[in-house]
């Protein structure tokens, strides 16, 4: 990406969030104006809940436990003893689908927490001094942006080899740097506005303004990024482990589940894959909407970033 | 080390090749997980032999599939019919070839495809009347040999034998001095393989026909050696016109075996062609063949089900998918070649104790894992002889004093791990994902069982390039265990002494037991080969009781053709050209 | 004008400059070990120091450099280190098959995402709305490599039909090529469309804020007419540049697609080179790829001011 679609990104202008006694009032407000405007953004909430929701309960949830073997039940079909059916050491594929969320989530948040400290820290520093710090990080941004996501996943798990810090430090390093450019523009628009200048005035240290003052603005383009970051970062992992470069086991993710022994048994358990896929269509696709939707509540005008 | 000591470190690595002659264990993933001999590169035919079907109650000798192959499905309607010449004979593989010189690696993509056009001094039998497994040594380029005394043998070459009619080698006969260069080039490159024939001290070419070896010592598995792939014999004039046998030209100006390699495109296709100025009686019946490069399993199962491909292995989950589309498909079960085992280090830790390896023995489920990862089919035990070499093995029931091991009796187990004084381990397993998906599941199926015994398994997952460095090569580094794949189809001596003996090259359990070395030098200078069995069962019953390696129950492989592709058999040697030169297609079958 | 043309370059060549800096460092990242394994398991060379000696490493890191622009410069990209083919030979074999599913897979998402784009936002909040973005983002969420496997079994287990590994060169075949070409094209092409439909569906909803289109409303010309004639005209040329975004995507989605429907393409080729530790190949691919990225991105930069006449072009 160049310039022309930098410049594209415009100021954060009145509709900001600013901070006020009245933010909570405010906030059951928007909730409620939230749904009503964007019932697939609330679906796409909806989804994201409940996937949280089983990463934090999957003891609860699950039925079996996630690596208990039961050789008399090989290979079943879908059943009301085994949901999603059993793999072929007599697995319950529900219940490793269950707990494959913690594992999903935890390449996925892993990568998206590291980008977004990534992301806020160059993105403000960038934004706010300019200067030559701007322009060098600008270029490798550029630079960054131009490596397509699976060639530069891929070159790097090839040559640091493939782990889960691996996995989570590349996946991250793919979402913080994409999200540079998002911050630093929003935080460019902000430069002028009153609060900052007045924070200036007043000889708070740049370092108490961009962590007072202008952090707590970026909240919205910041949730745009974790989601997207997230749905991206889920789908990644996913096609490592399709081209034999994912998380290593004994961890249990979706994308292992899915490319793992289900491919060998495609023709004779077809469950071994539908569901591991259904899953991370569902998720990706909630995760997806909320992004969009919150978008277009918290920043209607921010675009162009992936 | 530093950048001066250039000669130290340059020697060293070449002293490594040397003595992983033969280490097919440490080629690559792939390598492994190729089924036995070479129809189809299926990566995973291999472990993965589990599934529905009927689970019948498994007993040691319930199923003696071993080399001979079992025919499931389908009917050979074919045999013994006259050969029809003509046609293109229609495969698949999934991996392109790393390079052309079948001296320089370790991997089977490249022997599989130089097979077809290099063709090595002597040969298995191949065809229906073979086993997949039969591995004795009979004329190819020589029509026989003679032993004149235990270190010298003399070999005659075939007068018929001429090379391809291409350039540089014009059509001319092949010569001893072939056989000469070859074997040298072998020897002084040095061939990953080259430790299997360091014993041959002097190569001598009386005449053109005649090619005596001095040998440093008497060398029963010479005979085997010299008919593997790893020895296929190329032409000096196409090695001094291409400096080497890397590139795709080189490779097309070969040919001593039944067809020449006409094209490939890279990621797409090969094609052989027959060749007419081939020497030898019977075969090559087809025109052509033509292998198609598909990576995707399912793919390839689509064009078998499609009757687009004549050759294509099977699994026992996706058998029925090709057999529900194609009734009249054949799928052959025979026991595979690899074996998959755990290796404890011999040298240190609590495994240095007998009685800890013993007990490890104990706390494996044989019969259990057979039903559960290789659907039922095959049997407890896979080692030291791999059990598809029923002449060479001594089966369960007959090892002794070793029988007791093969028993699942945790609580036993428990008892013997307490009398060593290592209740409770917590062991250190090093593993591989790189073998693929089906085996990443042993790991966890073993872990389940050990944890009944008290047994604590860390499972340590590496990437598959770091798990060679610390497992799979002479001198490992691993703390206490691990799990590899080995992979043997030439000679038993291949089976033992590479992994016994303290200089055997895929010694990964560091073993040096002097009783067992001195069996193993035994068998090699035996040349008697009854007398050699007998040293070889020793040894086996032995190693039950010292157990340096627990193996796991081998599994039943299935290969597969359409009913049309007649007379087509694997064979575990991967001398490709060797056992499709009899291939011809039935037009009459097909449908 | 011209100083905008002159200035697009100035951002590539230091973009340029840093992706090939970046590839070179990559194969120095390789663990030392590991070029022991390149010469146990590939046998690339004698000895692990021949090997060094052969990629270049045993140069001080500088004079590497110096090595790599220079040949980077005079177009040498590299030299196989198992088939000894160059990778512009690589290039010329394989770069039409992935330029090929590249092109179908633009067009396709193209043909999706635009029409997806209007129409929602024409419709906003209505039913169809919602149902076609839910179906362009559902399209993301597939996992292709899943989705493709799925058009490869579930035809073979219903009609017995075979699709992968029967690639043939489009001018040799034209009609076999495009039977197995489709398939994998309109997987990465729907993929792809979904970012492509949401800047479509913004800048039209964005558009109609505008006063000229409500100026042309109140004329009482009709709506459609609005679309097609105001709306279009200035909501599409911001959605052009975002053809440049979609090339980093639709190529990661060609790598698995060519893995999956065995097609002879360069991402597969950098799939295999990865498995074979043939690094100098896996650095080649690497910037080739980076550089079709980069250049499309230029082509666009360059054409957006005659497609969007407003763009300010002295700023």
């Amino acid at each position: 990406m160049t310039e022309a679609s930098t410049q594209s990104v415009p100021v954060l202008g009145d509709t900001s969030v600013r901070i006020s006694v009245g933010r909570v009032r405010r906030m059951r407000r928007t909730a409620f104006r939230f749904v009503r405007n964007q019932p697939l953004g609330a679906l796409g909430l909806f989804i994201v809940a409940a996937i949280v929701a089983v990463a934090v309960f999957a003891p609860l949830i699950a039925t079996h436990g996630m690596n208990e073997t039961s050789l008399g039940d090989r290979l079943v079909g879908p059943s009301a003893q085994h949901y999603f059916g059993t793999d072929n050491l007599g697995r319950d594929q529900f219940s490793r689908i269950v707990y494959g969320t913690r594992t999903t989530l935890q390449v996925a948040l892993g990568a998206v927490i590291i980008g977004m400290t990534i992301a806020l820290t160059v993105g403000m520093v960038s934004g706010y001094f300019g200067g030559w710090f701007d322009i060098i990080v600008q270029r490798i941004v550029d630079a960054w942006m131009a490596f397509p996501t699976l060639i530069l996943l891929l070159s790097l798990v090839a040559v640091l080899g493939a782990g889960l810090a691996q996995i989570i430090g590349v996946l991250s390093l793919l979402i913080g740097v994409g999200g540079i450019r998002v911050i630093r523009a929003t935080t460019l628009g902000y430069r002028k506005a009153t609060f900052i200048e007045a924070a200036h005035v007043i000889g708070a240290s740049p370092t108490r303004i961009l962590v007072r003052h202008l952090a707590p603005n970026l909240f919205g383009p910041l949730m745009v990024l974790t989601t997207l970051g997230l749905s991206s970062a889920i789908l990644a992992e996913a096609s490592l482990s399709f081209l034999g470069f994912g998380v290593p086991p004994p961890a249990a993710s979706w994308g292992r589940m899915l490319s793992g022994s289900s491919s060998l048994y495609l023709y004779k358990a077809p469950w071994l894959a539908i569901f591991p896929g259904l899953a991370i269509t569902v998720v990706v696709f909630g995760v997806n909407m909320l992004g969009d939707a919150l978008r277009d509540e918290l920043d209607p005008r921010m675009r162009g970033s992936r | 080390m530093s950048k001066d000591n250039y000669w130290l470190r340059s020697q060293m690595s070449r002293r490594k090749l040397v003595t992983r002659g033969g280490a097919l264990g440490s080629g690559a993933a792939a390598l492994m997980l190729v089924g036995c001999g070479g129809g189809d590169d299926d990566e995973d035919d291999s472990g993965d032999s589990n599934g529905g079907g009927a689970t019948s109650s498994v007993t040691p000798q319930a199923v003696l599939i071993g080399g001979a192959g079992k025919v499931i499905n389908g009917e050979e309607k074919y045999l013994g019919k006259t050969p029809t010449p003509g046609g293109t004979l229609r495969m698949s593989y999934q991996v392109d070839p790393i390079t052309w010189d079948p001296h320089q690696t370790t991997s089977i993509h490249t022997h599989l495809r130089t097979s077809m056009f290099n063709s090595p001094l002597l040969s298995y039998g191949f065809g229906p009347k073979k086993g997949v497994a039969d591995v004795e040594a009979s004329a190819n380029l020589a029509t026989g040999w003679e032993q004149v005394d235990p270190t010298t043998v003399k070999f005659t070459l075939d007068p018929k034998a001429v090379w391809t009619s291409k350039a540089p080698l014009n059509g001319r006969a092949l010569k001893s001095s072939d056989i000469k260069f070859t074997l040298e080039r072998i020897l002084k490159l040095p061939s990953p393989f080259a430790g299997l024939y360091t014993i041959i001290d002097k190569i001598e070419t009386p005449d053109d026909q005649t090619v005596t070896m001095k040998l440093k010592q008497p060398y029963a598995p010479l005979f085997n050696y010299l008919s593997h792939y790893y020895s296929q014999i190329v032409a000096p004039e196409v090695v001094e016109k291409f400096g080497d046998l890397k590139t795709l030209e080189s490779a097309q100006s070969l040919g001593i075996g039944p067809f020449e390699l006409d094209s490939w495109q890279p990621s797409t296709q090969m094609t052989f062609k027959k060749r007419a100025n081939y020497w030898r009686e019977g075969g090559p019946y087809v025109d052509s063949v033509n292998i198609r490069n598909i990576p995707d399993a399912n793919a390839v199962l689509a064009a078998a089900r499609a009757g687009e491909i004549d050759v294509a292995a099977v699994t026992w989950e996706n058998k029925d998918s090709v057999t529900s589309a194609r009734k009249d498909y054949i799928v052959m079960q025979s026991l595979s070649c690899v074996a998959w085992l755990v290796t404890m280090r011999a040298d240190q830790g609590v495994t240095k104790d007998i009685r800890v390896r013993q007990a490890l023995s104990l706390g494996i489920d044989r019969e259990g894992w057979l039903k559960s990862l290789y659907n039922g089919e095959g049997t407890i035990d896979n080692g030291p002889i791999q059990a598809l070499w029923d002449t060479w093995r001594v089966p369960p029931g007959q090892l002794g004093e070793g029988d007791k091991y093969l028993r699942f009796a945790p609580e036993e187990g428990k008892k013997l791990l307490e009398a060593a004084g290592a209740g409770n381990i917590n062991a250190n397993f090093t593993f591989t994902t790189g073998y693929g998906a089906a085996v990443a599941e042993h790991p966890e199926l073993l872990k389940d069982m050990y944890s009944q015994m008290g047994v604590n398994l860390n499972v340590n997952n590496m990437e598959y390039g770091a798990f060679v460095g610390a497992v799979m090569n002479s001198k490992p580094t691993y703390e206490s265990m691990s799990y590899a794949g080995v992979r043997f189809m030439g000679d038993p001596d291949e089976m033992l002494w590479d992994m016994y003996h303290p200089t055997g090259s895929k010694n990964f359990a560091k073993v040096n037991d002097p009783e067992v070395t001195a069996l193993l030098e035994k068998q090699r200078q035996e040349l008697d080969t009854n007398k050699r069995k007998e040293v070889v069962k020793d040894l086996q019953k032995m190693l039950a009781v010292k157990l340096y390696y627990l193996y796991t129950p081998s599994f039943s492989q299935l290969d597969g053709w359409q009913a049309w592709t007649a007379d087509y058999r694997n064979h575990v040697s991967y001398d490709t050209g060797g056992y499709l030169r009899g291939v011809w297609l039935d037009q009459s079958l097909k449908s | 004008m011209l100083g905008y043309l002159l200035r697009r370059p100035a951002f590539f060549v230091p973009t340029a400059f840093i992706v090939v800096t970046a590839v070179f460092m990559l194969i120095r990242l390789i663990p030392g070990d590991t070029v022991d394994l390149m010469v146990q398991d590939n046998g690339y060379a004698e000895s692990a120091d021949a090997l060094r000696e052969r990629l270049g490493l045993n140069d001080p890191i500088y004079v590497q450099y110096v090595k790599w622009l220079g040949d980077m410069a005079t177009g040498d990209l590299g030299t196989s280190l198992h088939t000894e083919r160059t990778a512009t030979q690589e290039l010329k074999a394989r770069g039409p098959v992935s330029l090929q599913l590249g092109l179908m897979s633009l067009t396709i998402s193209l043909l999706i995402a635009i029409p997806v784009g209007i129409i929602s936002a024409a419709k906003q909040g209505s039913l169809v709305d919602y149902g076609m973005r839910s179906f362009a983002i559902g399209m993301l969420a597939i996992p292709n490599f899943w989705f493709g496997t799925m058009v490869i079994v579930i035809p073979s287990v219903l009609w017995n039909v075979s699709l992968a590994g029967k690639w043939v060169p489009l001018f040799d075949d034209p009609v076999g090529n495009m039977k197995l070409m489709i398939f994998p094209a309109i997987i990465g092409g729907a993929a792809a469309s979904a970012s492509v439909m949401r800047m479509t569906r913004t800048m039209v909803l964005e558009v109609n804020r505008q006063d000229y289109i409500r100026t042309a409303r109140a004329k009482g010309l009709a709506s459609s007419t609005v679309v097609w004639r105001h709306t279009l005209k200035n909501a599409l040329p911001p959605v052009v540049t975002l053809v440049g975004l979609q090339v980093p995507v639709i190529i990661s989605g060609s790598v698995i697609m060519e893995q999956v429907f065995s097609l002879p393409g360069m991402g597969r080729f950098l799939l295999d080179n990865i498995s074979q530790r043939d690094y100098p190949m896996v650095q080649a691919m690497t910037l080739l790829f980076v550089f079709v990225v980069l250049t499309v991105n230029l082509v666009v930069d360059l054409l957006y001011p005659v497609l969007d006449p407003r763009i300010s072009l002295g700023n």
